[in-house]
């Protein structure tokens, strides 16, 4: 997999050579022209065998919207040569009857898993269980891939700052910390000063008189 | 030879040979190899393993010292609360860090964070918060054994319902310490405080 490459908005023809191929030069493997990458977006292209086996260029959109605090957002997507697929975490089916160039997501509790994916409506696991990490605040896009003859295989890439903040910070319950609670003795003692003031004036008046 | 037959000469060799002497010393339009070569209009890319692997993470802190308000708690590593905010240890002798944002030293807002009081335990931890200073020292030993030390730029007293979580959690920025804790007029009908204590400190360099 590539770290993710940033390009003006607009549309570009994608084509794959040989890693010996000089540059842009002879026929390529694999092409898909004219995809769009609409300003902001975020997506990846993927090389692939399609259901039958023969190689495909897939771009799929990644999503990059926010999820709440303590949760991530996980999608597979079948990029594999074969059939429907039923994708199991905990072995419980979390997502039924996904095909080949088609994606599904869901949002999880943050954590480790153990997922496998086993052939739609049946306990035939293709692959796995493997122990996934879904982040806390970001996209966990897993790719099921490669063929039955060299083996189905998973990838994982993460496409993170989808997090969102707490909704608060909760605090105490006692009221100790309250300053305002001093606040009837600071308006009670000048009261009582007063008074006192009063009282002996009027004392120290008497006696003069 | 005639003149006129010379400066007819003369003439056709000048109006032929100027323009092409002034060609001929023109600089090339392109020399060496093409401009996309050395100026690729698309950037090369990096390429890494994609098999599922373990999220790494920071060391964690494990205790807050701020010596001139005699704090000194142990921290625990704490999420979400069902209700969505951030947990926080049920003992008040200790202080949460927020474990889904960064941690003490790395980039963005590392967040502490303790209940003030307790109808049965008393005073929290973090209770003389309110009075931390500009200046104060404050020291978050790790579980690696190092410690990151910061000191106090900001306190403020700031009503809970307009907390601004987004850039108090923020998780991109400078490195930052932020301590919260409870504070302002007690709300016995809610057995709550109006106001959050916000501490904010930098790192000390």
């Amino acid at each position: 997999m590539t770290d993710p490459l940033e390009l003006p908005a607009g549309e570009y023809d994608l084509a794959l050579f040989p890693a010996d191929a000089a540059d842009a030069s002879g026929e390529p493997l694999l092409s898909a022209m004219d995809v769009a990458v609409p300003a902001g977006a975020n997506a990846t292209v993927v090389a692939h065998l399609k259901e039958d086996g023969s190689p495909t260029l897939t771009p799929f959109v990644n999503d990059t919207s926010a999820v709440p605090a303590g949760e991530g957002r996980v999608t597979v997507r079948h990029v594999a040569a074969a059939p429907a697929v039923d994708v199991r975490a905990g072995g419980e089916v979390i997502i039924d009857g996904l095909t080949n160039p088609n994606e599904e997501s869901l949002t999880v509790p943050a954590g480790t898993v153990s997922a496998d994916v086993v052939l739609a409506g049946t306990d035939t696991v293709a692959i796995g269980p493997a122990d996934l990490s879904v982040a806390e605040g970001a996209h966990t896009i897993v790719y099921a891939w490669d063929s039955g003859a060299a083996g189905y295989d998973l990838a994982v890439q993460t496409v993170s700052g989808t997090h969102s903040a707490p909704s608060g910070v909760p605090g105490g319950s006692a009221g100790l910390a309250d300053e305002g609670s001093s606040l009837p003795m600071v308006a009670a003692l000048p009261v009582v000063g007063l008074a006192v003031a009063g009282a002996g004036a009027v004392r120290l008046a008497r006696t003069r008189g | 030879m005639r003149p006129a037959a010379a400066s007819a000469v003369l003439g056709l060799a000048l109006a032929v040979g100027a323009p092409t002497a002034w060609v001929l010393t023109q600089p090339e339009a392109a020399a060496g190899i093409p401009l996309e070569q050395p100026l690729p209009a698309t950037p090369s890319v990096t390429t890494r393993d994609a098999a599922p692997s373990a999220i790494p993470s920071a060391p964690a802190p494990v205790r807050i010292s701020v010596p001139s308000q005699g704090v000194d708690a142990r921290v625990d590593a704490v999420g979400i609360a069902a209700d969505g905010q951030m947990e926080l240890p049920e003992d008040v002798s200790r202080v949460g860090w927020y474990r889904l944002g960064p941690a003490p030293g790395a980039e963005g807002s590392a967040v502490l964070a303790g209940h003030v009081d307790d109808r049965e335990q008393r005073p929290g931890a973090l209770f003389p918060l309110d009075d931390a200073a500009v200046g104060d020292e404050i020291t978050v030993p790790d579980a690696a054994g190092t410690a990151t030390r910061w000191r106090v730029v900001s306190r403020q007293l700031i009503t809970e319902q307009v907390l601004p979580l987004e850039r108090i959690f923020a998780r991109d920025g400078a490195p930052r310490l932020t301590v919260i804790t409870c504070g302002g007029p007690f709300l016995p009908e809610f057995r709550s405080y109006r106001d959050n204590v916000v501490v904010v400190a930098e790192p000390v360099r």
